[in-house]
């Protein structure tokens, strides 16, 4: 295939007539640049004593740098020895380094499952049957036209630049799985389309985390939690005002979305 | 006429990967894996930044099914063996047990997060944290 290109836009319109059924699914490029170069730019902006205590705000400082680790352009060892080199004390980029340990983890696991990673690793903790999942991502949701400001965004975003915050990464599988109860493989596979991070080992294992075939419970929030770490930018215009499905106690969230048996 | 080809993957897009590294004066091939972008359903946006990867790499690049096309690559250009970095995707392993099957095949080692050796017990992660992270902190 071709290597010399004037342009990101003359290689996008190069794979668009290469690759057709890919650009069916979608024919933007990122903004996200992949290489070497990009990657290098990208790690010497890291701040991991920072990106401790913000990271799970949407505007916190998180690095980016999951398609580049994803494809080998970095290595986990690269980046944590950068991180540890930008610090006094290498407890202030522990945060950071649990993340990237996170990505080890999930290889570990992947190289042990295989394709078994598309199964349900345990029973979920819901107390629903599986029955009560829907296999197929719902139209509205896909197109991002819920109603929901966040989750609307979410979708686009993600199509739009093929990434998305880890926060609304899970804010938006427990909506599909908790809320819309659709399997959470349906979500996997449609974030697998456009995350350039996409790779079932962090990805479909983050969906089981979430839906609790993976997890002693099911991972979910509420619109408060949604609100104060997005700066309320989606709440503020959300036509879903006042009425908003994701309102509520986290006790009456649980009541209202599982049927978790107490042990007594 | 080459000694060995370099097949290179997703997993290893870097011109530092260490089957690059060790062998730095042979051919590259990276073969675009059709079956597996259908498979995945993949959007434009994710080909367009793995071929940005790519030329940044001294690499010839292409599409279609990559255990016939390093074969063939391999063969043609009077290769003894194929290279390349080792990867956990279950695909890999169905693509070198393919290409085994004409030619031999290297796997060089991929740069590891943490030097453990050791039984870890990957049930949950905090079991795996407890028994990596004084390794992460202390070497």
């Amino acid at each position: 295939m071709k290597r010399e290109f004037a342009s990101r836009e003359d290689l996008r319109t190069y794979l668009v007539q290469e690759f057709p059924t890919a650009a069916a699914r979608g024919e933007n490029c990122s903004p996200i640049k992949g290489g070497q170069r990009a990657a290098e730019t990208a790690l010497d902006k890291i701040e991991p004593s920072r990106y401790g205590f913000t990271r799970n705000y949407l505007d916190g400082k998180v690095t980016r740098l999951s398609p580049y680790l994803r494809h080998g352009v970095l290595t986990l060892a690269r980046v944590k020895d950068h991180a540890f080199a930008k610090v006094n004390d290498r407890l202030h980029a522990a945060k950071f380094v649990v993340e990237l340990a996170w990505r080890d983890y999930w290889q570990r696991l992947y190289k042990q499952l295989g394709n078994r990673i598309w199964q349900d690793q345990e029973e979920p903790k819901t107390g629903l049957p599986s029955a009560a999942y829907a296999d197929h991502l719902p139209e509205d949701v896909a197109k991002g036209q819920t109603g929901l400001a966040c989750m609307d965004g979410f979708v686009e975003e993600l199509k739009t630049t093929g990434y998305l915050h880890n926060h609304a990464r899970m804010w938006f599988a427990a909506y599909l799985v908790h809320w819309r109860r659709v399997k959470w493989q349906a979500g996997a596979r449609f974030f697998l389309t456009h995350l350039l991070d996409g790779d079932p080992a962090s990805n479909n294992l983050s969906w089981q985390w979430v839906a609790s075939t993976f997890a002693h419970k099911p991972y979910f929030f509420n619109r408060e939690n949604l609100e104060k770490y997005t700066a309320g930018s989606y709440c503020k215009k959300c036509p879903q005002q006042g009425h908003c499905e994701l309102e509520g106690s986290y006790e009456a969230l649980e009541d209202r979305l599982f049927r978790i048996e107490i042990a007594s | 006429m080459s000694d060995s080809l370099l097949w290179l993957h997703p997993d290893c897009l870097s011109a530092r990967n260490p089957a690059l590294q060790k062998y730095p004066e042979q051919p590259a091939l990276f073969v675009f894996d059709e079956e597996e972008i259908e498979a995945e359903a993949w959007s434009l946006k994710r080909i367009q930044f793995l071929y940005e990867c790519l030329l940044e790499i001294p690499t010839e690049i292409r599409r279609g099914n990559v255990a016939e096309e390093i074969v063939r690559t391999a063969l043609e250009a009077g290769a003894r063996k194929v290279v390349t970095v080792e990867s956990v995707n279950p695909r890999f392993a169905v693509h070198k047990k393919a290409i085994e099957t004409r030619i031999p095949v290297e796997v060089v080692p991929a740069e590891p997060f943490v030097d453990f050796r050791g039984h870890l017990d990957l049930k949950r992660f905090s079991r795996y944290w407890k028994r990596v992270e004084p390794v992460v902190f202390n070497s």
